[in-house]
């Protein structure tokens, strides 16, 4: 009975193949779904025997998204073995039939890896998401939902540096330019990436995330959005020691009604913002439930340090030398002990150059920060530090004004936008500007 | 603490007169316990003698027994005076309207105009304030010269002070300045000054309010007694520039004033306190200051933004201080700033972080060294990168936001057959955020 139904799946699959051969691969989707009754029937196993016989990792990815439907649980490690195999025979252009099944398989195969973590934890997903990114990518473009499964198999698996170095490693962008694209992966995509910064305690880039998150057009409120504005709040307070508004075009609809979800965090923010310790803890305990049940207590207390070390910079930027009381009074420390172990600590991670002097209870504060007073060393030091770092801030400029100058071609080509009328529906929304 | 004025109500009292001076001794009934009777009596005799407004009156009589209780002598109530103006009231707002509804049927333009004025002074006397100032604007339809219009420019104007509608009184202002012949009218320019000085001052723009005050011309005298005296332009014009203007603006604007000396004359007080500051006799100025103080809190528009003022004009007296210096014994300078060590170092920390002095405190010899502030090629470097990236992340946020509007896609509400659809295809949309709730306890902790 398996040799029956292996050869008649060879022989579709021997269809399709014609089909293919002139191109025709909405035929080839077709053929396999009226094929269902028998294709169902094709084991984990038929379908490592097919594997040998057949090249075309595209059109065996189309069986594997009809046939592992149906096979069990069980089968579920098999099945991702299967998928990472034949994306690594994968041969771009990938076809646009073939690249909006894969989306619903990798669907599938990550909601599986989050039901069924007994039979396929959702860190055995990591690398074949990661592949299936690289693969279909389009120079830079990569599809939202690929990008937005990679990352949340990160987040899910705690694989947060996998992450960090597929973002770090390379320039990449969402595509848009096709049919397939929901709006929500482009918002999980900026969502889980800024989780995975958040994880490698790269506040910045964390903070540059949400902030791309945010311009994504929407005129409701998500629970997305919700978290990430609470991520966003304390994340500025870390980096910017304020809470920036959002960009205009992200709607002032959208920002007051985030607002109102998020009256802890912006009670926090308003007491950082006044600089005062004491009552920063105080609030910190008020609503310790809400940051708790938000899984953001961590974060908070990273916000209270951030205000700790803010509060010493600022007193090194204004004395010479204090007393290590004066120290604990000024910067609402319990005492001069804790005032001491919290200047040694930021010494130690050159935020502030300065000396204790244990005997007299005294401490001294150079002018700047090691890692300044460092980088003005000498003047050839300083072409070696700024050089790398202008060329590839010159080089992100650059990029961007070819990609604004596109853009405003193709605005200026779009006949749409040449002939536009008052009755017809504008392409684009400009009610932010 | 209760502030106890330098000089005495009365003659404090005198420079006004009608419904601003009551206004004003209400003010200070209401500030201070120890005046409060005083204030109350004055302002009770000017109700009955500039005024129609009965309700006031019992208002104030009130106010004056709940302070005396059993104790003291309290005017009794008129009974005589409210029933006569009543009457007499009555009579008049009929023969008013009377007269307005006949000059109307005539269409004599203005006759009506006249009328809309005469009815509008009779219910500012009345205490109807909101209703006075209906029948002001009503005039603006019938004015047909400039004097006409700046004459009720300036009822509105003066209506409006004393309602706190500011906004109103800017409006006016601007277009009384607009008519052809203001310029002309000295008198009138000083009014219109002084009305947008007060109403900078209600917004706390004490710049602004400086510079309006200090533009008024003496010929104001006292045509404008009603709402403000001489003697408060000098104040509210010489505080305020002490407050915000910084020394070549103060000499230029203020003590080289040919015109302003005129006002700085009567309060020799303040011109006192304005040298003394220009010319660095800080121990003098703070005790001048301190003697000067308590009036202001009493003053009806100086009030509330006294401790405001009061610290600005400190932080620019510290500022100007350690300007010429490059080391400061802090023990000394709390001498003439009349403070302790402890204090003073707190408040120049303040303006080193607000970067109103380039210093550090060495806190444990007690110095104040003076540091210039050393760009070199790295900070440049570090800012210019700085921006570049906010420059670039914004407009890369932007570049996003267009492309997703350029292809439809937004995020909306989904209608019923969408809803159903999107529930059929997958739940993996709404699963993402559930499962990463549930699945990620230990993240931040």
């Amino acid at each position: 009975m398996p040799t029956n139904i292996r050869e008649s799946i060879v022989s579709i699959l021997q269809s399709c193949r014609q089909f293919i051969a002139q191109g025709q691969w909405k035929q080839v989707r077709m053929l396999l779904i009226e094929n269902t009754p028998i294709l169902q029937h094709c084991t984990p196993q038929i379908f490592g025997d097919i594997l040998q016989q057949i090249e075309n990792a595209q059109l065996l990815l189309l069986l594997l998204r009809v046939v592992s439907l149906q096979w069990h649980h069980d089968d579920l490690q098999i099945t991702l073995r299967y998928f990472y195999d034949l994306l690594q025979q994968l041969q771009p252009p990938v076809n646009v039939i073939v690249l909006e099944e894969l989306q619903s398989l990798a669907l599938f195969l990550s909601q599986k890896s989050i039901e069924q973590p007994r039979h396929c934890p959702v860190l055995a997903t990591v690398l074949p998401f990661r592949f299936l990114c690289i693969q279909t990518a389009d120079g830079e473009d990569i599809h939202p939902r690929f990008l937005s499964l990679f990352f949340k198999s990160c987040v899910l698996s705690k694989s947060y540096s996998v992450g960090n170095r597929f973002m770090e490693s390379r320039k990449w962008s969402v595509k848009l330019e096709e049919n397939t694209v929901d709006p929500c992966d482009v918002l999980l995509t900026f969502y889980y990436a800024a989780i995975i910064y958040l994880g490698v305690k790269d506040y910045g880039k964390a903070l540059q995330s949400l902030n791309r998150l945010f311009s994504v057009p929407s005129n409701v409120i998500s629970d997305v959005a919700v978290d990430a504005y609470k991520k966003y709040v304390l994340v500025s307070l870390m980096v910017k020691d304020s809470v920036e508004p959002l960009a205009k075009f992200s709607g002032l609809f959208i920002q007051r009604q985030l607002k109102n979800y998020c009256q802890e965090y912006l009670a926090l923010a308003k007491e950082f913002e006044q600089r005062d310790i004491g009552k920063l803890v105080q609030v910190m305990e008020n609503y310790r439930p809400v940051f708790q049940r938000d899984m953001h207590w961590g974060l908070v207390k990273e916000t209270f340090k951030a205000l700790l070390r803010s509060n010493m910079k600022n007193l090194t930027r204004t004395f010479l030398t204090l007393s290590l009381e004066d120290v604990a009074t000024k910067a609402n420390l319990k005492d001069s002990q804790e005032a001491e172990r919290l200047l040694r600590s930021m010494v130690y991670r050159g935020e502030i150059s300065a000396v204790i002097d244990q005997r007299a209870q005294m401490v001294s504060f150079a002018l700047g920060s090691l890692e300044e007073e460092e980088k003005g060393a000498s003047s050839s030091n300083k072409k070696n530090t700024w050089n790398p770092t202008m060329l590839a801030e010159s080089r992100r400029c650059i990029d961007l004004f070819h990609q604004l100058t596109q853009f405003y071609q193709n605005l200026s080509m779009d006949p749409q936008y040449m002939y536009r009328e008052q009755d017809v529906e504008e392409v684009l929304d400009h009610s932010f500007c | 603490m209760e502030p106890l004025p330098s000089s005495d109500l009365d003659t404090y009292a005198s420079r006004y007169y009608g419904r601003g001076k009551i206004w004003r001794l209400q003010h200070i009934a209401s500030q201070s316990t120890k005046l409060r009777k005083e204030a109350l009596l004055l302002a009770i005799a000017e109700t009955k003698a500039e005024t129609r407004d009965v309700d006031l009156y019992k208002r104030l009589v009130e106010q004056l027994r709940e302070t005396e209780g059993d104790k003291g002598n309290i005017p009794l109530l008129q009974g005589e005076w409210e029933t006569t103006v009543m009457r007499e009231d009555s009579k008049e707002v009929e023969r008013l309207e009377t007269e307005l509804q006949r000059y109307r049927h005539n269409m004599i333009k203005d006759s009506i105009r006249m009328a809309y004025g005469d009815l509008g002074d009779f219910q500012y006397s009345k205490g109807n304030l909101e209703e006075a100032l209906r029948n002001y604007l009503k005039m603006r339809d019938y004015c047909i010269s400039s004097q006409q219009i700046t004459d009720m420019c300036l009822k509105v104007i003066q209506c409006a002070i004393i309602l706190g509608n500011y906004s109103l009184v800017e409006s006016y202002v601007q277009k009384a300045e607009q008519t052809p012949d203001i310029s002309t009218d000295e008198k009138t320019q000083a009014k219109l000054q002084c009305a947008l000085g007060l109403a900078h001052l209600s917004k706390k723009k004490l710049k602004a309010a400086a510079e309006r005050f200090l533009q008024v011309s003496f010929a104001l005298q006292d045509s404008f007694n009603e709402i403000i005296a001489p003697e408060d332009v000098s104040t509210y014009g010489a505080i305020c520039a002490l407050a915000t203007f910084d020394r070549k603006e103060l000499k230029r604007k203020l003590l080289d004033n040919k015109a302003f000396k005129e006002f700085l004359e009567l309060t020799p007080n303040i011109r006192e306190l304005v040298m003394d500051f220009y010319f660095c006799r800080y121990g003098k100025f703070f005790e001048r200051l301190q003697r000067t103080e308590p009036d202001w809190r009493l003053d009806l528009y100086f009030y509330s933004i006294v401790d405001m003022i009061m610290e600005c004009i400190r932080d620019k007296a510290l500022v100007q201080y350690v300007t010429p210096y490059t080391c400061v014994y802090l023990d000394e300078m709390a001498k003439v700033f009349c403070t302790d060590v402890v204090h003073l170092q707190d408040e120049l920390a303040k303006l080193i972080t607000s970067h109103q002095i380039e210093a550090r405190i060495d806190s444990h010899r007690k110095i104040l060294y003076a540091t210039k502030e050393k760009r070199n090629s790295g900070d440049v470097w570090n800012d210019t990168i700085m921006r570049c990236n906010r420059f670039v992340d914004q407009a890369e946020s932007m570049l996003l936001h267009l492309k997703m509007l350029k292809h439809r896609l937004s995020i909306r509400v989904a209608s019923g057959m969408e809803q159903q659809q999107q529930d059929h295809r997958s739940t993996a949309g709404r699963m993402d955020v559930i499962s990463l709730n549930n699945n990620n306890n230990n993240r931040n902790e």
